[in-house]
């Protein structure tokens, strides 16, 4: 309930940021311009936490006063992705990896157990380990005779006759609720964002590099807009989109074939040039990441990401 | 502090009354919602057989293989767009697809509309378009019809034809809880 009535248009926004200026202005705190995180009168991070404009850290999760494009400065210890509003600008921390920080006494601007999407709302979400794209990886099943298998790279699931194609799932299914967020598994560049209305639904791809050699991992049925910029780096166990059910999971969802999941493709390079066409390839994105399962899908290493 | 919850209080007796106001309840009483729960299972020749615009899957996957044929058959598309990875979306007149060609082989990964002229779905013989009523449905499909289970009488109503047993792709149709028609029909494939 509380989310429905929270601002989260631009208008709403600039209304609140308006009479939080005038609160802050009559509670004579016009002089704390980098007033302390660790202030903890103006901020309550207690459970049904409630929007505090003097603050401005929405620690419902909802949404974030501070933009972009305001002056940011960090002057408290450690990183977090907190955010928040003063009367002559905002603060952020600048490495949204580093534990701790921020106007949360708790070390983190989101409440515990979420954390903040690209798109500065709190999501659920447990940082995972490097190397993890969550913290608990586990492998979706797909319902009927494909099973286990049919969650995993590789495999040709059942078609149920030989008119169609003999589809190899080329990609790895893991287990997310919608809503929960993602991580990127390893440091990169936002290479490239898309959208397949009957297909893949909004995704990602990042770009990195192991043992020098290009690749690119991609995560697809993401939320709209929950997304990092085109571009931009990413650092491992950094949010990079909010789990959902575009393109066609919906649809396999409601149909009782599988669960929430995020279907994670990983393309080598293996030409001289970028195309992602040419000169990539797909390859076992259980290669990559950190836990390790054994044939029938149960997590062998690293299981909790610890 | 107390000028929050004031303001917060108010804003909380706004709020309610609209998003209750923007909620219509479908009537419930109404015997789709008796239906049994489940997906509707075909034989395999009987799925496979589905037709959309006359053509079953496995005809339509050769069809998009050929793009001058695909054009042909189905008019120019108002968009086609490909991504990086070679994969296309088009739009024929309101019916929207996405044809797969990164790994192999190339296939067809999903299509819907949401529009009646842009699609013809012949199922056991019988031919279902958007804006036909449940009605229709039972009449076609007999009263055994299945609907999927529904987490709210408020969601869309849910029809699913497939295969037992087997999730590689499924056909949907959506229908409104409100008109009991339907607004949209999707064939796709399981991600």
């Amino acid at each position: 309930m509380f989310a429905l009535i929270l601002p989260n248009t631009p208008e709403q926004i600039a209304i609140a940021k308006a009479w939080g200026d005038s609160l802050n202005k009559k509670g004579d705190f016009s002089s704390s311009k980098k007033k302390s995180m660790a202030s903890t009168e103006s901020c309550s991070y207690d459970e049904e936490q409630y929007w505090e404009p003097l603050c401005g850290c929405m620690s419902l999760g909802v949404i974030e006063v501070c933009s972009s494009n305001d002056e940011f400065e960090d002057n408290d210890e450690g990183g977090g992705t907190d955010c928040h509003y003063e009367p002559g600008g905002c603060e952020e921390d600048s490495d949204p990896n580093e534990e701790g920080g921020g106007s949360n006494p708790s070390g983190n601007a989101c409440p515990i157990g979420k954390v903040k999407a690209p798109n500065n709302e709190c999501v659920e979400g447990e940082k995972p380990c490097e190397g993890n794209p969550l913290k608990k990886p586990r492998i979706a099943k797909q319902n009927g005779k494909s099973g286990i298998g049919g969650g995993r790279w590789g495999i040709i699931r059942y078609t149920g006759a030989s008119t169609t194609p003999d589809k190899t799932h080329d990609a790895l299914d893991i287990e997310n609720p919608f809503g929960n967020a993602l991580f990127s598994p390893f440091n990169g560049n936002v290479d490239g964002k898309g959208y397949q209305k009957d297909g893949l639904g909004y995704y990602v791809t990042i770009r990195f590099q192991k043992d020098g050699v290009y690749y690119l991992i991609r995560f697809a049925h993401l939320q709209e807009g929950s997304m990092p910029t085109n571009g931009s780096t990413v650092t491992a166990r950094q949010v990079i989109g909010v789990q959902g059910d575009s393109g066609n999971l919906k649809k396999a969802i409601n149909e009782g074939s599988t669960v929430s999941h995020n279907h994670i493709t990983v393309f080598k390079r293996i030409g001289g040039g970028w195309n992602h066409k040419t000169d990539y390839t797909s390859v076992n994105p259980e290669d990559f990441i950190k836990t390790k399962f054994n044939s029938d899908g149960t997590p062998i290493t690293n299981t909790d990401c610890d | 502090m107390k000028h929050l919850f004031i303001l917060f209080s108010l804003i909380c007796v706004i709020a309610i009354p609209l998003q209750a106001q923007q909620a219509v309840d479908p009537d419930s009483s109404h015997p789709i919602y008796t239906q049994q729960k489940g997906r509707n299972t075909l034989s395999k020749a009987q799925y496979w057989g589905i037709k959309y615009n006359g053509y079953t899957i496995s005809e339509l996957n050769d069809l998009f293989e050929d793009e001058e044929l695909l054009f042909d058959v189905l008019g120019q598309p108002s968009l086609m767009e490909e991504d990086s990875f070679g994969n296309i979306s088009y739009n024929f007149n309101g019916l929207t697809a996405t044809y797969q060609k990164e790994g192999n082989p190339n296939f067809i990964y999903g299509f819907s509309t949401t529009q009646r002229s842009a699609l013809r779905v012949t199922i056991l013989g019988k031919t279902i378009r958007v804006g036909d009523t449940f009605e229709q449905l039972i009449q076609h499909f007999g009263e055994d019809l299945k609907i999927l289970q529904s987490s709210s009488v408020n969601s869309t109503i849910n029809i699913s034809f497939g295969i037992e047993n087997i999730f590689y792709d499924g056909l949907m149709i959506h229908v409104n809880p409100q008109t009991l028609q339907i607004i949209e029909i999707a064939y796709y494939v399981n991600t």
